[in-house]
């Protein structure tokens, strides 16, 4: 028994065995060629630019000429590397600004009551556990509130932390929240059904109704700019479709032998949900990951442009095209470049992606 | 069915009430970032705290949501001990508030150098004529007079003893007025009875910028909606029937490299082409010359728009007729020896048709987003527009209204097609 219980599919090797189909589908291979092709441009700008991305080094608004090879912007800067430097915000770090420990006390405490909340739920949807995830929830709800009145009490709020970066973009962040805030509540839905899938179907349904673009702007009017505001948007925009994709996933494969089996041997709910069904479920969730990465990229880019996206000093594909755009007939490279970089950033993900998903039915079947 | 539509329109309250309570309490504006926004970076915490007054920013949350749903025109009634009457401003178009006297006259009030109530006379122009300064004032438990009533902004007041003063906008800036209230009730019926309010960036009603700019923006989507649909399911439908030869693959790559391209790259490349290079369409859709908004104001936008939701839209048609050509029932006809367009027309395409449609009536949901973008290249004067510049200037009740409106969209076409799906299918129909 413990044996065979060793052998089952985990989230993570599954993931790795449909990774290892990319290389059969050209589709999939050319998406991954041109995602690589950014990556590679921006771990690239992390040791190397031709020019400081930030300096403004040749006469404003030129085309391409000696050192300057894809021309200038509005005030003199080389728009090759602040595209290739662009990749950096959205894939490659995360600024957290300076902030106070009280702040830090604050969003730990907020981090800590969500997952409290997602390990909670699926207890308190299980009859034989239902006390101790109703009262795991009761507990998530004094935590913020705790968090501030120490750090309100000991005068934490006034000690401040350096800004620094984390590894990872913020595009990246946000479809990794996503996935977990959806998947987690989407299983929860599907397998549970009944009340628990209505009450948490509809208040997701209360977050898919907004354009999405709308509601990025409410939470970043609600939240001000920045890196970690972004964070926060993707994930909740993200995770009312990922929770219908897992449910979906899950109404389907609740109904499954190994489920009844597992069921019978008394796992506990935690156990099925992912042990038995994420692992089996992950496939179609991964392909949406990967287009989930190029929807924010997009959204980045869209919000960059209007003004509300990632804050400066470090460039922004969608920024970059704001400035440029006043001189647009003076200098096109300037708004093409970067708008060349977003496009095939997101062709190349969708590519990855669909080939992915090919190669993924073609496997089930 | 009536089954079905019941439990839709209480779902449809449902979303409504948490959005309404998501949007409050998310914008609500704690940290009085907008006040100085409104008044300038130099203004001073007296004059914050004014506006914050006149603003009734200073009620509790719980108490601000109440108003702004249901609206607070009754809970003023009761404190004025007269009925409310609301008033259009026939030289402005505004809508103002006034005390209903009973007979006939509407009344604001203030309150003059001698601590007189002044009441103030509506005109049949909109104007009023000053009365005589009376002794209105009621006294409380603690022998401290007070007054409640409407002041000559329309808005419901209190009013004491103690020569409070206001920050008020005028021509030269913001001044200082002496006579003022004590306590504002900025008046207003509440969304749920269609009034949200006055905007603090225009100063105009919200309800009224609302409908208008989401009648333009409804024209806009319209057009949108009739250049891409057919389109998309011609394309989607010839992609389908190819699939995996080269005309397939060049549909589906030019599709994805539309869908993949943000509108405002998109808009700016047409920009680029039409407006500066051939100078065929103005590059601003905005009524600048107070003619009307032309036809060729609404060429570039609605390209836009085509460019990026034509790809998503073929990608649904092209799926779906794939997976309806590969049916046993089409292999079936085929092998029968029915001619192929008819295997198509008849056979395939009914079937096929059925998951686009509903897509498509979940997709204006990203086309009312794409909008928002489209408009604020243009400078078309519609609802994304609105959205966008209450959004900048932190407007968060006009940006809350604004956005319930598209969420009221979104879930109505919603219902549409699940309701389409319904009648469309007849596996469902009949189950």
């Amino acid at each position: 028994m413990a044996t065979e219980k060793s052998k089952a599919p985990t989230v993570w090797s599954n993931v790795r065995n449909y990774m290892s189909l990319v290389a059969d589908s050209r589709i999939a291979t050319i998406g991954l060629a041109m995602v690589s092709f950014w990556l590679v441009m921006g771990l690239l700008s992390f040791v190397w630019t031709p020019q400081d991305p930030n300096a403004s080094i040749g006469i404003p608004n030129r085309g391409p000429q000696e050192g300057l090879i894809l021309g200038t912007d509005r005030i003199g800067r080389d728009t090759l590397s602040r595209t290739m430097a662009g990749t950096q915000v959205i894939l490659m770090k995360t600024r957290v600004p300076e902030l106070s420990v009280g702040s830090y006390m604050f969003g730990a405490a907020a981090f800590a009551a969500v997952v409290l909340v997602l390990i909670a739920l699926p207890w308190a949807s299980d009859k034989r556990t239902r006390r101790k995830g109703i009262l795991w929830l009761i507990a998530a709800m004094f935590f913020i509130p705790i968090a501030n009145a120490i750090s309100g009490a000991t005068g934490l709020n006034d000690i401040m932390i350096p800004k620094y970066s984390i590894p990872m973009g913020v595009a990246i962040w946000g479809v990794l929240g996503s996935l977990t805030l959806g998947s987690t509540l989407g299983l929860i839905a599907g397998y549970r059904g009944g009340n628990w899938d209505q009450v948490i179907m509809q208040i997701l349904d209360a977050l898919i109704a907004f354009p999405r673009i709308v509601l990025y702007l409410v939470v970043i009017t609600a939240l001000g700019q920045g890196d970690l505001v972004m964070i926060f948007a993707i994930a909740v925009t993200g995770a009312p479709g990922v929770a219908r994709l897992a449910r979906s996933q899950a109404l389907e494969i609740k109904q499954r032998d190994y489920i009844r089996a597992a069921e019978t041997r008394g796992e506990s709910i935690w156990y099925v949900m992912f042990r038995e069904i994420l692992p089996n479920a992950i496939g179609p969730l991964l392909v949406d990951a990967m287009l989930r990465v190029g929807y924010a990229v997009f959204t980045i880019g869209t919000l960059g442009f209007l003004g509300r996206g990632l804050p400066p000093p470090e460039p922004d594909w969608g920024n970059m095209i704001n400035l440029a755009r006043p001189s647009f007939a003076q200098a096109p490279l300037a708004v093409l470049v970067p708008a060349f970089a977003i496009v095939t950033l997101v062709v190349g993900l969708n590519l990855f992606a669909d080939g992915l998903n090919e190669e993924i039915t073609r496997y089930q079947k | 069915m009536g089954r079905f539509l019941f439990r839709s329109v209480v779902s449809i309250m449902v979303t409504m009430v948490l959005v309404s309570i998501l949007l409050f309490v998310l914008l609500d504006p704690r940290d009085g970032e907008v006040l100085v926004k409104i008044l300038g970076i130099e203004s001073t915490p007296e004059q914050r705290e004014s506006l914050a007054n006149q603003l009734a920013l200073d009620t509790p949350i719980m108490q601000r949501y109440v108003d702004w749903v249901i609206g607070n025109d009754w809970r003023a009634e009761r404190l004025i001990g007269k009925d409310l009457a609301i008033i259009t401003d026939p030289r402005t178009g505004d809508q103002i508030w006034y005390v209903d006297d009973g007979d006939g006259r509407f009344l604001q009030y203030e309150v003059d150098e001698n601590q007189m109530i002044v009441p103030l006379v509506r005109q049949e122009d909109g104007s009023y004529a000053k009365e005589e300064g009376l002794d209105l004032w009621q006294t409380d438990e603690n022998g401290e007079k007070f007054f409640w009533g409407v002041d000559g902004k329309g808005r419901g007041a209190l009013w004491d003893q103690s020569g409070a003063t206001e920050f008020v906008t005028t021509q030269t800036g913001w001044q200082e007025l002496a006579g003022a209230p004590v306590d504002y009730i900025p008046l207003r019926k509440g969304v749920l009875r269609g009034d949200a309010g006055l905007s603090w960036r225009t100063g105009r009603s919200i309800f009224n910028s609302v409908t208008e700019r989401a009648s333009r923006t409804f024209i806009l989507a319209g057009l949108a909606f009739v250049v891409v649909m057919p389109l998309a399911l011609v394309f989607g439908i010839i992609a389908g029937i190819n699939e995996g030869r080269p005309l397939d693959r060049i549909i589906s790559i030019v599709g994805l490299i539309g869908t993949s391209s943000p509108e405002f790259v998109s808009g700016l490349i047409m920009i680029f082409v039409f407006a500066l290079t051939w100078k065929l369409f103005p590059t601003q859709s905005a009524d600048l010359t107070g003619q009307g908004l032309q036809p060729k104001h609404y060429v570039l936008p609605v390209l836009t728009l085509t460019a990026v939701e034509l790809g998503y839209v073929v990608r649904m048609t092209r799926a779906s007729m794939v997976d309806v050509m590969k049916a046993p029932y089409i292999r079936t006809a085929i092998i029968k020896g029915m001619p192929y367009r008819r295997v198509v027309f008849r056979h395939a395409l009914r079937n096929a048709l059925m998951a686009p449609i509903t897509i498509i009536m979940l997709h204006i949901n990203y086309l009312v987003g794409g909008i928002v973008v489209v408009e604020a290249i243009f400078a078309y004067p519609g609802l994304g527009d609105y959205i966008f510049e209450s959004a900048i200037f932190g407007d968060v009740y006009a940006l809350a209204a604004a956005a319930m409106v598209t969420v009221i969209v979104a879930v109505l076409t919603r219902l549409f097609g699940d309701l389409a799906y319904t009648l469309l299918n007849p596996r469902i129909r009949f189950s």
